[in-house]
This record gives structure tokens, C-alpha cells and sequence, in this order.
């Protein structure tokens, strides 16, 4: 909680803090000779000042660099949402034209397949009186209709 | 020497990819329905007419099947076009 809290409050940070926190660290080190000739009482820190001049720099570019890097993985997201979002609007419309020709296809099927039982019916008497079916026929018949694969 | 300190900073980038999960879009309900066994004939009947319905009921049967495979295909072929021009 606590370690988010900071993440939190260092990513709400605008960069510019960064950059000036960098540029301040570097100077500090890079005039730090300077400094201490007008503060020669402070002369014992030199090094320590000198050292954490060196830190704040490294940390503060590293964190600017980090930013910039944040900053742009947020832009490339944001593009990638919106590629997605287009790809699933073409995607569902792609979904409903595929369905709804499905739908009319299945329906042409069984309207023309309810004809056709209408036909046979009419045309029963027509088609027992000449043909009468053996058994075997039959059996042969489903036979070729039974499932012939086990999943 | 103090120069070269200060270039150090340059040496801290770093790479990140993004990540964004892209889902594969789901199919209609009505595809995802098996094709039912073919119909049986009553093995006591004698006649053809009943015979042929059967047969003529399969035949739709394979009709329906048939147009769902291919509709499985066209579903594909569409959705991976779409699925693979955002990559």
C-alpha cells in the first residue's frame, strides 16, 4: 500500500521536476568546488554533497527517462485500444451480416425441405404402388446413416 | 572526468512493450449447435414413400450441415483478417 502510495505519487509528478532535479544534482557536482570555496566551513561535506549531487542526478534522469518511457507506452496503448476497438466494431458487424445470411440460408433449407415432404405425401400412393420396399434395403439404408465415428 | 560523470545519465534508458490483450470475438450461438445424427428408417415399413422421406429429410439434414461449414469457414477467414490487421 504504502509502496504504491509513493509509485502514485512519483508517477503524478510532471516531468519538468525531473529535469530541473537532474540538472540541479549535475551542477551541484559539476560546481561543487565553487560552492564550497564560499562556504569553507561546509568544507567537510564536500565529498558527501558531491556523491549525493551525483545520486540526485542519476535518480532524477533515470525518472525522466522513465516518464518519457511511461508517456509513450500510454500513447501506444491508447492507439492499440483504438485499433482493437475498430477491429471488434468490424468484427461484431462481420458477426451479424455472417448470421443473418446463416439464418436465411438454414431457412431457405427447410422451407424447401417442407415442400418437398409435401410433394412426397401427394405423391405417396404413386410411389408405393409401383415399389415395395425389401428389409434389407433398409437395414443397408441406416446402416449407412448410423454415426461411423466415436469422439 | 567530471564530463564523463555527467554523460552517465545518458546510459539510463529503458524498453517497455505494451500491454494491450487483444480478444478473439465470439461466435454466433446458432453456429456453435451440432449436426444432429442422420435419421433412421422404421425398419418394419414396406414403403418407399417412407423410405424417400427419410432420405429426402437427410438430405436437408446434410444441406444444414453443409451450409454451417462453410458459414465456420467464412467466419474464420473474416474474423482472423480483422484479428490479424491490428497486430
Amino acid at each position: 500500500m504504502f509502496s504504491w502510495l509513493v509509485m502514485h505519487v512519483i508517477g503524478a509528478l510532471p516531468v519538468w521536476v525531473w529535469i530541473v532535479l537532474a540538472l540541479v544534482g549535475g551542477a551541484g557536482y559539476f560546481f561543487s568546488g565553487l560552492i564550497f570555496a564560499f562556504l569553507p566551513f561546509l568544507l567537510a561535506y564536500k565529498e558527501p554533497f558531491k556523491i549525493a549531487c551525483v545520486a540526485i542526478c542519476l535518480g532524477s534522469t533515470f525518472m525522466c527517462g522513465g516518464a518519457g518511457v511511461t508517456a509513450i507506452w500510454q500513447e501506444q496503448i491508447k492507439e492499440a485500444n483504438a485499433r482493437i476497438a475498430v477491429a471488434e466494431a468490424k468484427s461484431k458487424e462481420t458477426n451479424i451480416v455472417i448470421q443473418k445470411e446463416y439464418v436465411d440460408r438454414i431457412q431457405t433449407v427447410k422451407q424447401i425441405e417442407v415442400q418437398i415432404q409435401e410433394r412426397i405425401v401427394k405423391d405417396a400412393t404413386k410411389i408405393d404402388a409401383v415399389c415395395k420396399v425389401a428389409p434389407e434395403a433398409i437395414a443397408d439404408l441406416n446402416a449407412a446413416a448410423m454415426p461411423r465415428s466415436k469422439k | 572526468m567530471r564530463l564523463a560523470v555527467l554523460l552517465l545519465p545518458l546510459f539510463l534508458a529503458g524498453c517497455l512493450t505494451t500491454p494491450v490483450a487483444q480478444k478473439f470475438p465470439e461466435v454466433p450461438a446458432e453456429m456453435l449447435v451440432a449436426c444432429p445424427d442422420l435419421k433412421l428408417i422404421d425398419p418394419a415399413t414396406t414403403k418407399l414413400s417412407a423410405v424417400v422421406g427419410v432420405v429426402a429429410s437427410n438430405y436437408s439434414q446434410y444441406q444444414e450441415c453443409k451450409i454451417k461449414v462453410d458459414t465456420w469457414i467464412e467466419w474464420y477467414t473474416h474474423q482472423k483478417r480483422i484479428f490479424d490487421s491490428i497486430k
